[in-house]
């Protein structure tokens, strides 16, 4: 059985005093924690050779991304209800991987947070990443997605599409969206020459 | 109602006049203040942007739901003859988020958008209803507070409900927009959805003034006087269902405006529901926007809810009116 690492402590150790063998898999925060939650996986379903193939196919990947030289450029992560992802997290650290800073801190966030649509059209960041597709969620609270304002802005500032569900937890999968990343830098470079 | 107090000298005209030009100049400052602040760099089509985009709808949005708050307030007042009657507190602002988030979980929202507003409408106006049969027209004070805390309560529950149903990430995030209004990121989308339905229910609620001033001789008298009662309660409850049924739609719920203005405003107005009715529409927009605008200035970095700033303003005045209702009806 296995089990996240918040909210759940007490029927972990309801489900144990059960007899049952429960798991606990560590959130991944940063790149190396994601090594350690597919080793921690492998080691509990007993198949450590697969885990440790695809760590290294995980850090093969990452090794083959283009060296963050020189300037790097800046980007946000911009969410619903105009959350941003802030320092410290597993996506500041994808950020941060493909050759980007996290421009959170410009807003004056520190560990993520709400910004203004006003602030980011007044100061925008060299490539805006959406976490989802704008019609994706009907509701009042992904509004700011849909706002003009935001299409506008798009239609002079890179962006990128990069839905949650592929990367929010820690899984190789945060790889694909750090190679995506990484071939908007590329884009932005070569535009800037 | 009370005796007139020292301030009746102001003039009716006077008084609407002052309360415009303070409703302007409101107005101006809100667009005038933002995050970006005002010199927002060369770039003029990032100018255009924010003014035209976001700091106009959120100013447009600020006033009109500001105005239909502390317009229905004061026709619910006058309307119940009651100093606590107030759109959230009878529970019409919990009904009208119910319908909104109804429209939007059933799947109207993607049929046509109007749904919004309209599924806000119809919430709003069931609630209104439902508190005027639990309570009766001539229930007194804590009468009416009690069914208003019933319907706003079922009301809650249900949008708690309706959002779990959903399977939606986002519910938690969602249930705080609702139950705390705010005009954060609102757009122009919103204003073409919600104005006009509240510019009808404020048309509706204005023309009841003079059966208002009449009601407060007591409902016999003003039969006597020639008022249609049966009407009057249509345009009170159609009017207040409109104004903040559309209100809350686009904005969430924001409490206490329709409390606080009207019981501010009413000394300078001579305590005549007819003078009171523009009066509160006018206060209400002012209130609306100028908290707005404080909140922007306290933490322009970061989106406070304009909910929560009504809601610690109004709260301690409540308790205030409470006790001092209790005071007033303790034998």
């Amino acid at each position: 059985m296995l089990a996240g690492p918040f909210g759940v402590s007490s029927t972990v150790s309801l489900l144990r005093r059960l007899g049952r063998n429960v798991v606990v898999v560590p959130l991944a925060q940063d790149l190396a924690g994601v090594g350690a939650a597919v080793r921690t996986v492998a080691a509990a379903v007993g198949a450590e050779a697969k885990g440790e193939a695809m760590v290294a196919d995980f850090e093969r990947r990452l090794s083959r991304l283009p060296p963050p030289d020189g300037a790097r450029p800046t980007a946000v992560i911009y969410q619903i209800g105009g959350a941003v992802s802030g320092l410290g997290s597993l996506a500041d650290a994808a950020l941060a991987a493909a050759g980007f800073r996290n421009m959170s801190s410009v807003y004056r966030l520190r560990r993520g947070g709400q910004v203004p649509l006003e602030s980011l059209v007044a100061r925008p960041p060299d490539l805006l990443v959406l976490a989802s597709h704008i019609d994706e969620y009907r509701t009042v609270v992904a509004d700011n997605l849909r706002h003009p304002a935001l299409a506008r802005l798009r239609q002079h500032t890179a962006s990128l599409e990069l839905p949650w569900r592929h990367w929010l937890c820690g899984t190789p999968h945060v790889a694909d969206a750090i190679e995506r990343l990484a071939e908007a830098r590329a884009r932005l470079e070569a535009q800037a020459q | 109602m009370m005796a007139a107090s020292g301030t009746g000298g102001v003039k009716p005209l006077h008084l609407i006049a002052v309360l415009a030009v303070a409703t302007l100049a409101a107005f101006i400052l809100s667009l005038s203040i933002g995050p970006a602040g005002l010199g927002i760099g060369a770039s003029g089509e990032a100018r255009s942007l924010i003014f035209m985009e976001i700091r106009l709808p959120r100013a447009i949005l600020g006033a009109l739901i500001g105005a239909a708050l502390g317009l229905s307030g004061a026709a619910l007042q006058g309307y119940l003859r009651n100093p606590l009657a107030e759109p959230t507190l009878v529970g019409v602002s919990g009904g009208a988020a119910l319908g909104a988030v109804l429209a939007i979980h059933l799947g109207l929202l993607q049929v046509f958008a109007l749904a919004l507003p309209l599924g806000g409408l119809a919430g709003a106006a069931v609630a209104m209803l439902l508190v005027v049969v639990l309570a009766g027209v001539r229930g007194g004070p804590v009468t009416l507070i009690l069914a208003g805390l019933a319907v706003s309560s079922i009301a809650t529950a249900l949008i708690s409900l309706a959002l779990n149903l959903s399977q939606n990430p986002f519910a938690a995030v969602e249930m705080v927009f609702w139950v705390m209004g705010s005009l954060a990121d609102r757009s122009l989308t919103q204003v073409w959805l919600s104005a006009p339905l509240m510019l009808v229910g404020i048309g509706l609620l204005l023309t009841v003034g003079r059966a208002l001033d009449a009601l407060t001789l007591g409902e016999d008298a003003a039969a006597g006087l020639g008022t249609d009662l049966a009407r009057t309660r249509l345009m009170v409850i159609a009017g207040t269902a409109l104004a903040v049924g559309a209100a809350t739609a686009v904005t969430g719920i924001i409490g206490f405006v329709g409390l606080i203005v009207p019981h501010a405003l009413r000394p300078f107005a001579q305590h005549r529901p007819s003078l009171l009715l523009p009066a509160s529409m006018l206060g209400g927009a002012i209130m609306l926007l100028v908290a707005d605008v404080a909140l922007r200035l306290m933490q322009p970095w970061a989106e406070l809810r304009i909910g929560v700033l009504t809601a610690l303003i109004g709260a301690p005045f409540f308790v205030w009116l409470v006790i001092r209702t209790r005071a007033e009806l303790a034998p």
